[in-house]
């Protein structure tokens, strides 16, 4: 074999080893590396390749080649170094997995996380929700102020029972693992200094809160508030919800009862309702079929329905109950009046008739159903219908028109509906941090109001706030009434298999500097009119109080 | 047709035997593992009291094992030994790093055993015998290893045997004879046994090995080397079966095969072994249990990462945190890792020291073995230089096989890493190849002899 083509052949074995060594490093996958490994060997040995010397007596060549043997294990060696500590030290060093006897995961991030100064959470006015406090022996503890504010945080208790809320979802953040400065952060990892977090500044309202939290009380249900121009979270309320005081480290027997009787509870205090828990709308969805119909040009406020105190479509028998006394006779009303007074039999209609299955659902989706709700914690999608081919027959779309049928939406998904409505046809993408901030005091992340869809024209907004502030000037809103103020809404009562129904009220009120949507939800309440919006109408006039004083 | 082998150019690293001459070569390299034996036990002091004030006291376990190295080479100076000077100089790098490694993990691991005082002491025992060793053993005490090989053979067999029967058992293998004072692991001494016998063997049989076997249309490697072959084969696979140490039958079978590569220049044969080494293990794997928990352990080690992988796993999580520079000596978390300081102490060492220490001390193996190949070629006979290439070797392999081991490259042995595991068998076994090798490197070149160069 001549020189040449012994250099060629080393030259491409070398060529060979890089190339089956780059692919291996970059697949990062743990059986074909292995593979690349074993076949960069031989290409390592040939590209390493000792020619012999001649005249060179045996002994001395074999021994020179078993050096080179060597040689090129030691190489095959510091190529998986190469790859276990530098190029995939990242991915093996977050590296977890759950096995029958419990999950694995390195410790040193556990550590590490126990020993980061965590960050801080803040309400709109600056109280702070949650404090890291160092204590005299150097350790971290995490306390709890408000306890209307601090379920919207969630618990955090990384050893025992993991975290919720926006404990969880920020939690990178929280630590200072994300949106740190580069060179510190590479300063104070060489150094060996504890991480250090950022703070979250939340756009809720504890005033607000308060009084949201008091006119729900003990019942079950939820409030939620947002600032429609922007999307901004003003107010949000739970009941059930669960206190993250309770969970914290270092009570771990009645951290631990605690969790076993919220575990156990039967009114599941661990699903967030304004965001997780799924109603039936009931007639505050008569608002997006109302929407739909204006929207479309179909219909218009002053189009006349009948209603006869009973209809039947395609077989389906529907009986009206919400005629106002005295208004019997008139069988016949705007499509206002029929919003004002709830009237399901003229709903049937716009829906089955005017409007159709298809432009139903479409409208539907406009206003963001069926689509995730992006929100800075986990949110359940609204849901038109289970099955795809629920709205092909009339009675199902009557039914969905006035807000039965298989509709689920949250409280959060209902007081979007509303607030795209007072927003001009434009719903804005609610959210609830409205910044990160740096330990030094600037800003890493800064929420930029987002327009999320706009399901209606301009046009037809005006139109619906006018229909919608009749329904509380005349109609079945009253109770969220509020002298010298413009409020729109709509109260419902969705009928649920077992139980009274759920107590429903969305609208909007005109502040000063902007406009608020509000919805609210008592589980099982009743009658939206009587019980719902009352409430509306007290936080209203908070939001509208702290509205006054910004 | 006979050549004089040709006396290589530069012999060692020392010029001509100067009677009475001072190692000066050895003296300043030993600087360096001095140098890094009071920085390491200051920089813990540091860590540990979270002060750079240190006392004097603090540096008393360092200063000892300076004072330790360093009366080894004054001994070699003052007998005049004119041995290699750059051997021992790593080998204190290496037992440095690993003594103050020991000193690291000891107080965390096992702080009731004071294993860095013990591993000081063993440190000591292995440094005399090494010393005692390179002066005594002469090139007219090769004969004793060469002509009793069988007798030798026999009795590292009848050792190895005899653990298994009188032993004590630790984690599910009887690889131990409990001494009291410590536990001796036979199988260590049993690599030396295996190079000397292979050694002699082979360098007495090399006439006779040029000649192909045939067999009808078979090349097959001739008798001497097909019998031994396939006694070592079924042996090594042998000893993994009733031991359970798959790490000892790779490093045995490894051996065999390089110093049979080294006695025939056939890269074949190396390929054949191989291959039959390949197919025993597959057997053995299809066929014990004990065989295939290992291997899914290793394939898969996660899954099991808090059993039987949790070994592998932490490793890996060790190794992956210390990075390029690592997280500093005393500041990382091994200890994490299950029997860290016996098993697994090149883990800690990525952790603590990144891939740029891991680097360093792979260097310093492979500087150590191609010395060893040095002084093989530089040798006085045929019979040493088998033997000082075979030590090395054994080294090399037993450096590839762990740290294979611990990174995930390899099913997990019990092997130990030379110089740095803590171990009293382990330190003394490989004193005692440094020992051959300083003695070999040590015998007057003026007596060469003249050797029939074997027709190729």
């Amino acid at each position: 074999m001549s020189r040449g083509v012994r250099r060629a052949i080393r030259t491409l074995a070398g060529v060979g080893a890089i190339t089956v060594a780059a692919i291996g490093l970059w697949a990062q996958q743990d059986h074909l590396w292995l593979i690349c490994l074993l076949l960069c060997a031989p290409l390592i040995a040939l590209a390493l390749w000792p020619g012999a010397a001649p005249g060179q007596p045996l002994l001395t060549r074999s021994t020179g080649r078993l050096a080179h043997i060597v040689l090129t294990l030691f190489m095959v060696l510091s190529l998986h170094l190469v790859h276990l500590q530098v190029v995939s030290a990242d991915i093996i060093g977050s590296r977890t997995q759950r096995t029958p006897q419990g999950t694995v995961r390195n410790p040193r991030i556990l550590e590490a996380d126990l020993a980061a100064r965590r960050g801080e959470i803040f309400a709109a006015d600056g109280e702070k929700i949650v404090r890291q406090q160092v204590l005299p022996d150097g350790t971290m503890r995490r306390t709890y102020g408000d306890p209307n504010l601090t379920y919207l945080v969630g618990y955090y208790n990384p050893i025992r029972f993991g975290a919720n809320g926006l404990e969880l979802t920020y939690d990178d953040a929280l630590l200072g693992r994300r949106d740190a400065d580069p060179v510190r952060a590479f300063s104070s990892s060489l150094l060996h200094q504890p991480l250090q977090g950022n703070d979250l500044l939340l756009t809720v309202v504890p005033a607000v809160q308060t009084r949201a939290a008091a006119a729900l009380g003990n019942r079950r249900g939820s409030v939620v508030v947002l600032d429609a121009k922007t999307g901004a979270t003003i107010a949000m309320v739970s009941n059930p919800h669960l206190d993250p005081a309770g969970l914290a480290p270092g009570q771990p027997e009645q951290s631990q009862a605690y969790w076993e009787r919220l575990r156990n509870d039967p009114t599941s205090p661990f699903v967030f309702r304004p965001t997780q828990g799924l109603y039936t709308p009931g007639s505050t969805f008569k608002a997006v079929t109302a929407a739909a119909a204006i929207d479309t040009g179909k219909a218009r406020p002053e189009t006349v329905y009948e209603d006869r105190g009973v209809i039947n479509i395609e077989g389906f028998r529907l009986i009206e109950r919400n005629i106002p006394r005295g208004r019997e006779s008139q069988q016949a009303f705007t499509l206002s009046e029929a919003f004002a007074y709830s009237l399901n039999v003229v709903f049937a209609q716009v829906a089955a008739r005017t409007l159709g299955g298809p432009l139903l659902a479409d409208y539907a989706r406009r206003f963001g159903f069926g689509e995730p709700l992006p929100f800075d914690l986990p949110t359940n999608t609204a849901i038109i219908s289970n099955a795809p081919d629920f709205l092909q027959n009339a009675p199902a779309v009557a039914e969905t028109g006035f807000g039965q049928g298989e509709l689920l939406a949250s409280p959060l998904q209902m007081a979007t509906v509303a607030a795209a409505i007072a927003n001009d046809g434009r719903a804005m993408e609610p959210y609830l941090v409205a910044g990160v901030r740096r330990a030094d005091g600037t800003m890493a992340e800064q929420h930029a109001p987002k327009v999320w869809r706009t399901p209606i024209r301009a046009e037809t907004a005006v139109q619906m706030r006018a229909m919608m502030e009749n329904s509380v000037t005349t109609g079945y809103a009253n109770a969220a009434a509020i002298p010298g103020t413009r409020v729109g809404g709509k109260t419902g009562s969705a009928e649920v298999p077992s139980g009274d129904a759920h107590a429903w009220f969305i609208g909007y009120a005109t502040g000063k500097s902007t406009t608020y949507a509000i919805a609210v939800i008592v589980e099982n309440g009743g009658e939206g009119s009587t019980v719902a919006a009352p409430i509306a109408r007290q936080v209203l006039e908070a939001t509208l109080a702290y509205d006054a004083k910004k | 047709m006979a050549t004089l082998t040709q006396a290589p150019a530069h012999i060692s690293s020392s010029p001509a035997a100067a009677v009475g001459r001072v190692r000066w070569v050895e003296l300043q390299l030993l600087l360096a593992p001095a140098a890094l034996a009071l920085l390491g036990v200051v920089t813990l002091v540091s860590v540990r009291t979270g002060q750079t004030r240190w006392g004097w006291e603090d540096l008393s376990i360092g200063l000892l094992f300076v004072a330790a190295i360093f009366a080894a080479s004054v001994a070699f100076s003052a007998a005049r030994f004119i041995g290699d000077e750059v051997l021992f100089p790593v080998t204190a790098t290496l037992s440095g790093l690993g003594f103050l490694m020991i000193q690291r993990l000891g107080p965390e691991v096992a702080p009731e055993a004071n294993v860095a005082v013990r591993q000081l002491l063993y440190l000591a025992a292995a440094l005399a015998l090494m010393v005692g060793i390179a002066l005594v053993f002469k090139r007219r005490h090769l004969r004793l290893l060469r002509d009793y090989k069988y007798t030798w053979a026999i009795a590292g067999i009848l050792l190895t045997a005899s653990v298994s029967i009188f032993g004590v058992e630790i984690n599910g293998a009887k690889l131990w004879f409990d001494l009291r004072v410590f536990y001796f692991q036979p199988s260590e001494l049993l690599k030396i046994i295996l190079v000397i016998f292979l050694a002699a063997y082979l360098s007495e049989k090399r006439a006779l090995l040029a000649a192909p076997f045939i067999v009808g249309r078979l090349r097959l490697p001739p008798l001497p080397y097909l019998f031994p072959a396939v006694l070592m084969w079924g042996a090594s696979l042998g000893l993994f079966v009733v031991q359970k140490d798959l790490g000892q039958a790779l490093l045995l079978f490894g051996i065999f095969l390089s110093m049979l590569y080294l006695a025939s220049g056939r890269i074949s044969y190396v390929l054949v072994g191989l291959v039959a080494f390949a197919g025993g293990a597959y057997l053995m794997f299809r066929l014990f249990p004990h065989v295939q928990t290992r291997v899914s352990i290793w394939l898969d080690a996660w899954r099991y990462g808090l059993g039987s992988g949790s070994q592998l796993v932490q490793s890996q999580y060790a190794l992956a945190s210390g990075g390029i520079f690592g997280q500093g000596l005393g500041q990382g978390n091994p200890t994490y890792i299950p029997l860290v300081h016996t098993d697994f102490v090149f883990s800690a060492i990525g952790e603590e020291f990144g891939l740029l220490g891991t680097f360093a001390l792979l260097l310093l193996y492979l500087f150590f073995v191609f010395r060893g190949f040095r002084i093989a070629l530089d040798a006085v006979d045929d019979f040493s230089r088998f033997l000082a290439a075979g030590l090395s070797v054994v080294l090399g392999l037993q450096v590839v096989i762990i740290v294979g081991g611990n990174t995930g490259m390899f099913p997990l042995t019990g092997i130990t890493l030379p110089f740095i595991s803590y171990g009293g068998s382990s330190l003394l076994s490989n004193f005692i190849i440094v020992g051959i090798l300083l003695a070999i490197s040590g015998m007057k070149p003026a007596q060469r002899v003249a050797i029939p160069e074997v027709p190729a």
